[in-house]
């Protein structure tokens, strides 16, 4: 950011900068979109798979944010209500081609299940896999895969604690559902992206 | 499985996220830390899980290309004009 490009006080915070789009300092708008445009591809392309639709989920959301922004009750809240506005903009998008189902993730279908004779389950340990493996060509895809057939309730929940690293109180707020209720969706799901994770290499 | 702690591996399977996350009080902890030594598949488990997270939260974020960044803050410019 840079202090010196307007006549206002200087954008050294997130209040500060909101405060500056409020105020209409056009010198905001690039601190905006350096601060928070890779913040929302990255979260659009998580929950949508395709870079183009994570295009628009960021240039709606920056455009609606800053429209709305003078409904912000606190300026020091700017990045809760940016991730608020994306995660309204990708929950509306349908998925190209048919719509999705909404889908309850349980525990019996993401937990271990004993043998016949109630002998204990095999489980692999394949936790020593390193993580620039994890992260590269065919297994990076398989996560990738992995993380979008989670459910959205699900998903964002994941994406938004897990990826984007935001609380739980926070991500709970953005989505407008109880702390609780974000915390069993979360749980769930890094279940889920364990048990497909597991699936693949064992 | 029989374990002597209080608490079945099927109970202590709703614990971990709050365990991974570091939000349980000490003496649960406690107690999953004393099941996950006895129990090898419950160990596997918890570790598979651990590193399935850091997986989701080491993922690199992609930069931003220039072209976008200068055609979102004239959008933005455009929007203000109005």
């Amino acid at each position: 950011m840079d202090p010196a490009a307007g006549n206002g006080p200087p954008i050294e915070n997130d209040r500060a900068l909101a405060e500056a789009l409020i105020a209409g300092r056009p010198e905001a708008f690039e601190p905006f979109v350096e601060r928070f445009g890779p913040l929302i591809l990255g979260f659009g392309r998580r929950m949508c798979g395709q870079r183009a639709d994570a295009e628009e989920v960021l240039q709606e959301t920056l455009m609606k944010a800053y429209q709305s922004l003078k409904e912000l009750r606190d300026p020091g809240a700017l990045k809760t209500w940016v991730y608020r506005v994306a995660a309204n903009a990708c929950l509306k998008m349908r998925r190209r081609g048919k719509n999705a189902p909404k889908r309850e993730i349980s525990l019996e279908e993401v937990l271990p299940r004993a043998g016949e004779a109630g002998e204990p389950p095999q489980i692999a340990d394949w936790s020593d896999i390193p993580l620039d493996r994890l992260l590269q060509g065919e297994l990076k895809s398989k996560l990738d895969e992995a993380i979008l057939a989670l459910p959205k309730d699900y998903r964002i929940v994941l994406v938004l604690r897990d990826q984007e690293g935001l609380g739980t109180r926070e991500a709970a707020e953005i989505l407008g559902i109880s702390e609780n209720l974000a915390k069993v969706r979360l749980h769930r799901a890094r279940l889920a992206l364990r048990k497909m994770i597991d699936g693949y290499l064992s | 499985m029989s374990h002597p702690h209080a608490m079945s591996c099927r109970e202590m399977a709703a614990w971990l996220s709050d365990y991974l996350d570091g939000n349980l009080q000490a003496d649960l902890r406690a107690v999953i830390d004393a099941h996950r030594g006895d129990c090898p598949p419950c160990e596997a488990f918890i570790r598979t899980l651990a590193r399935t997270v850091e997986a989701v939260r080491s993922t690199p974020r992609e930069p931003l290309p220039a072209a976008l960044k200068r055609s979102l803050a004239a959008s933005l410019r455009r929007l203000r004009r109005r």
